[in-house]
């Protein structure tokens, strides 16, 4: 018997019909509150998500060869927000509306230095930097000894061959403003996942 | 029920289990779709350009020569597809063929020399083909620099020198290398010459790039040749050549007075003879004597005075001693060997000298005597033509064909500067040092000078008093100040009968006192002659009545190597515009001045200690003097004004001759009273006593030896010793004077600018300002030139009161010339919205900023403005987090307080 057919015989509903139907109408209630618990949740991890990844964990899927082997075409890495960087981090920078990966060599009032071999000396002292592959000049239009302004950090690509970077009049220095973060992590692929140095 | 309730909850626990695990995957998913769009890309930035990026050189070697080639650029694959992104430089090789006769390309390089060389001279020729391949793959080189050294080995110059000389034409065949010989009609072997050339370009555009030339048929080398290669060939040819001896005259057009004899200017009418000034023409080293030089000698020449067109600060006409252009030798002529001279600048001998300017080449027609020449003989050729030694190279009008025996007749203009010389002055006084308030020494009626006014009497006591308060030895005359006019106790002193200290009326010319001074002592002071006891008149130290102004200096106006006495820094108005005659008052029409009186300037007269001023019409009869010969009027001035009489001054200068020196070498003064002048230590000017102004001549060679090179210096010393008029007009003529101003003693400053990743249309504005080391901006006028990346002339103008405005585009660069070393420069960026600015002065290190300030070294400063779009957001990140952020921020504030909300809302409806 249905209900319909109960409200149009208009016969009292027995108890049993009444318990069924309250079932039906909690478990109806219970059902839209899950769903928008559900749709809430979900809003709030989307919303949760993006704001770290814009404002905490930049997420960068790198293009290019000029990190290489440190960091490679395709690589997907995590950075942190931060100006606060030493020598030898990782660092992501604005330019020309562009965000560029480069390694940081000098900081502000360092002295630069490159010979013809490609060894980079900073102050004095000749840089040890295990993460290249094959040192050189490369492209280089600026003149050595180079003394990195104020405000400003002097950065170099790790494939030293084909990164334009500081050497290059063209890039220079590059003002601590314009800088966004440090790479920290590399989320793929998954056979490098891991801490990035 | 229990039981049945049990069932229930655990259906109801496993539904509750299986959304979560639902929810957590969706949420996963969320948070990995989510977190991967807002991925953002970064580049590492690398040289994206396609090809491989060479610095590298090849060396080619083969019997005749050795060439090293330096590669530098990017080199692209010619089949695009072989390039796998990854091609290493050293992996590139390059291939040198030498190119058969039968090749077009060497057929045009045959060609060429062919029409560029006469018929009967011998030449090697070798044409080369380059082609660089990576693995077997062809490279484009037509982005790289190809610089080729090119050393030739001595089998060349062998070739030429030995190859035998014939009437025909033959060939023969060595290595790929085709000689081509014939009657050589030169039959001096000395006049012979091997060159060696590096050729370049295609068909008609084939010219010689570098070459160099030796003697022929000596051991030495030939030196080796560079040339950019433009195009895949390259051919180096070797040739005798012919090595003309050619003379060099060096003539300047010079400005020199208009003089006339006495004859001349007894024919003149009376009006052109008051128009006229004479000097004493001392040519020949004939100093004048109180005995000799007379008004009716000929020593006398005559300079002519002409309306200059300016009126002076009274308002009275200004005149300018007249001058015509003269074309005079400077240099001895001499002669050089084509091959040791190829260019101008290697024969002019003023091409580095600032003070002319090479304005027309002559060269005389062959043939003619250069002692006969007429002008019609001489050809004319702008100052910029170059020289060949190649009749068939010569292009009219442009390069210059110089056979043996040529003349080249260069013809240069006087430029036109200033030239500062520091002088010490020396402020006489002849009073001691008060005012008195009646007509008596007393103490009682003594005054400090700085009392005086021209409203009541006042009185100086000139008796034996400041400089003039000395003791003459027994005999001699004491040479005083203050002529006949002050009381000057020694106004009458006489010296071998000729008085000094008034105007000599012991008919000497004009008053003079000649022969006072004798020499100069080892310490630089001039030595008076036996008879005379003179102060301590242009030294240093202290002496009564002397005050020494080492704070001056005087300005001269340079034309050429003439040094005209213009001004003195430090005395304005006082002493301005000396190369310019007027009359002191239109009532004095003879006379002529040039009105000088630094003394005016300095801080002595009228102050405590000094002598007061006089000389005002107006107020003659309230300054007086008290003496004992006489009381009576300061005299007045010619001008009718207060001056600050009786000074002296005293400088030197530096100049050198080279022994192929002839121009002109000669010293004019004309004024009043002393002036003595010595060259080395020989007196060469001597205008003696108290007198109007009188002029003199001096020619420096009747005493400096043509042909002898040396260094000498010109001693001057001159006084005003009688008030009521005071001229000084003085001129030199002398090569090389010590500081004198030249190209290489200024330097130039380069601002260029650069726009990176932009559009490249935009002009920044920019203005810079030059001032001196004190901060004082520079008063002269600079010429500055704008020029395009491309070295094309944008724009030129001049700078004016030390600072101008200029706007530069991408690649453009702004050259201002002859400015001073040691001049500091500020240069300011106007602020362009979108841009931020760095700068970088000589290659160094950048510097954020729209500003720069620096000093003027002796190199071309060059200062390089790079603007850079100011950087945004990266595409991927939209307009802004704002947009994002506060929705965001507002769901995650509510997702968190909601369960906090709704425990309280249901409490509150359980309760």
């Amino acid at each position: 018997m249905s209900t319909k057919e109960l409200n149009t015989s208009k016969e009292i509903p027995s108890s049993e019909q009444l318990e069924d139907e309250l079932i039906r109408v909690k478990y109806k209630q219970r059902y839209r509150k899950l769903l928008k618990n559900s749709v809430y949740a979900l809003l709030v991890v989307a919303a949760i998500s993006v704001l770290i990844a814009t404002l905490l964990l930049p997420v960068l899927e790198i293009h290019g060869n000029s990190m290489s082997p440190t960091l490679e075409n395709g690589d997907i890495v995590l950075s942190i927000k931060t100006s606060a960087l030493k020598r030898g981090d990782i660092c992501c920078l604005y330019y020309n509306n562009h965000i560029l990966v480069k390694r940081v060599i000098g900081l502000q009032g360092d002295v630069v230095n490159m010979d013809e071999n490609g060894n980079v000396y900073v102050n004095g002292e000749l840089l040890d930097e295990p993460y290249i592959v094959e040192k050189s000049i490369g492209d280089c239009d600026i003149a050595f000894p180079y003394t990195v302004p104020e405000q400003t950090v002097f950065v170099l690509g790790d494939n030293r061959d084909t990164s334009v970077d500081s050497r290059n009049s063209q890039l220079g220095a590059i003002a601590l403003d314009e800088l966004v973060g440090k790479i920290v992590f590399r989320v793929w692929p998954f056979a490098s996942f891991g801490t990035i140095r | 029920v229990i039981i049945k309730d049990a069932e229930k909850y655990q259906k109801a626990h496993k539904r509750k289990s299986i959304w979560y695990r639902v929810l957590s995957v969706l949420s996963a998913i969320t948070v990995f779709c989510t977190t991967y769009a807002l991925i953002l890309p970064a580049i590492t930035m690398e040289d994206p350009s396609p090809g491989i990026k060479l610095d590298n050189v090849f060396v080619y070697e083969d019997e005749e020569v050795l060439i090293n080639f330096h590669v530098s650029g990017r080199a692209l694959f010619v089949n695009e597809y072989l390039d796998d992104g990854n091609s290493s430089a050293n992996d590139v090789e390059l291939s040198v063929k030498k190119l058969p006769e039968s090749d077009y390309a060497y057929g045009e390089y045959l060609e060429y020399m062919d029409s560029s060389l006469d018929d009967d001279c011998l030449y090697t020729l070798t044409a080369f083909q380059l082609s660089f391949t990576h693995n077997g793959a062809v490279l484009d080189t037509k982005n790289c620099t190809v610089k080729a050294e090119i050393s030739p080995k001595d089998s060349i110059k062998e070739v030429v020198n030995e190859t035998p000389l014939i009437d025909t034409k033959q060939e023969s065949e060595a290595g790929g290398t085709l000689i081509f010989s014939s009657l050589d009609s030169s039959s001096d072997e000395d006049d012979k010459v091997i060159a060696f050339s590096a050729l370049q370009g295609t068909g008609s555009d084939i010219s010689e790039q570098d070459t160099v030339f030796i003697q022929a048929n000596t051991s030495e080398s030939l030196p080796m040749i560079t040339t950019l290669v433009e195009g895949d060939t390259l051919a180096v040819a070797s040739y005798s050549a012919a090595n003309p001896s050619f003379t060099v005259q060096y003539y300047t057009s010079l400005s020199v007075f208009d003089t006339y004899t006495k004859a001349e200017y007894n024919n003149m009418t009376s009006a052109q003879k008051a128009m006229c000034l004479p000097l004493i023409d001392t040519s020949g080293g004939k100093l004048p004597t109180n005995t000799t030089t007379t008004t009716s000698t000929n020593d006398i020449i005559y300079v002519r005075l002409v309306d200059n067109g300016t009126k002076n600060a009274n308002g009275l006409p200004e005149y300018t001693l007249a001058k015509h252009t003269q074309l005079m030798p400077m240099y001895t002529d001499k002669t050089f060997e084509y091959i040791k001279a190829p260019d101008i600048m290697y024969f002019d001998k003023l091409y580095s000298n600032g003070n002319f300017a090479l304005t027309k080449i002559l060269v005389l027609k062959s043939g003619v005597d250069p002692s006969k020449a007429k002008d019609s003989d001489w050809t004319e050729y702008p100052a910029d033509a170059t020289f060949t030694n190649n009749p068939s190279s010569a292009i009219a009008g442009k390069r210059i064909y110089i056979e043996d025996g040529a003349v080249i007749r260069l013809i240069h203009t006087p430029t036109t500067g200033s030239y500062t010389n520091s002088a010490t002055f020396f402020d006489y006084d002849i009073t001691d040092g008060y005012i008195y308030t009646i007509e008596s020494t007393s103490a009682t009626y003594r005054r400090n000078t700085s009392k005086q006014t021209n409203s009541a009497t006042w009185f100086a006591n000139t008796a034996e008093s400041g400089i003039n308060k000395f003791s003459a030895e027994s005999g001699n005359a004491k040479f005083s100040f203050g002529n006949s006019n002050t009381g000057v106790t020694a106004r009458t002193a006489t010296w071998n009968g000729y008085y000094i200290n008034q105007y000599n009326r012991s008919s000497t010319y004009s008053g003079c006192a000649f022969g006072m001074v004798t020499g100069l002592s080892s310490n630089g002071l001039p030595v008076f002659a036996n008879g005379i006891t003179a102060p301590d008149l242009f030294s240093t130290k202290s002496v009564n009545g002397k005050t020494v102004f080492n704070n001056y200096s005087l300005q001269f106006i340079q034309q050429g190597d003439t040094y005209t006495l213009a001004y003195v820094n430090g005395a304005g108005s006082y002493a301005d515009n000396l190369q310019l005659f007027s009359n002191p008052q239109s009532k004095y029409s003879h006379i002529f001045t040039n009105n000088f009186w630094p003394m005016d300037a300095a801080n002595t007269w009228g102050a405590d200690g000094h002598d007061l001023v006089f000389g005002s019409e107006q107020y003659e009869n309230n300054r007086r003097f008290i003496s004992t010969l006489e009381d009576d009027t300061f005299p007045p001035g010619d001008d009718g004004l207060d001056h600050n009489s009786y000074f002296g001054m005293t400088y030197s200068l530096e100049f050198e001759i080279s022994d192929d020196y002839e121009g002109p070498l000669e010293y004019i003064f004309y004024g009043d009273d002393d002036m003595w002048v010595f060259l080395d230590e020989q007196l060469v000017c001597d205008i003696g006593g108290v007198h109007s102004s009188v002029g003199e001549y001096v020619n420096l060679w009747d005493y400096i030896d043509k042909g002898t090179a040396g260094k000498h210096t010109l001693t001057f010393f001159y006084t005003e010793r009688g008030a009521s008029g005071s001229t000084c007009y003085m001129q030199f003529t002398l090569p090389s004077v010590s500081i004198q101003s030249s190209q290489y003693e200024t330097t130039s400053l380069n601002i260029e600018k650069e726009v990176q990743n932009s559009d490249t249309n935009t002009a920044f504005d920019f203005d810079v300002t030059f001032t001196d080391k004190d901060g004082v901006p520079l008063i002269n006028t600079y010429v500055y030139t704008v020029y395009n990346a491309d070295a094309s002339i944008a724009d030129n103008g001049i700078i004016e009161n030390s600072t101008t405005r200029f706007k530069l585009s991408h690649g453009q660069y702004i050259v201002v010339d002859y400015l001073p070393i040691g001049a500091k420069y500020t240069v300011n960026e106007a602020v362009t919205p979108g841009f931020f600015t760095v700068n970088t002065v000589n290659g160094g290190s950048k510097t954020e900023g729209n500003s720069i300030t620096g000093t003027l070294g002796d190199t071309t400063e060059k200062v390089l403005f790079i603007n850079i779009t100011s950087a945004q957001l990266p595409s991927t990140g939209g307009r802004g987090m704002a947009l994002f952020f506060i929705p965001l921020l507002v769901a995650v504030i509510y997702a968190f307080s909601l369960p906090i909300i709704r425990k309280k809302l249901s409490v509150r409806r359980q309760e």
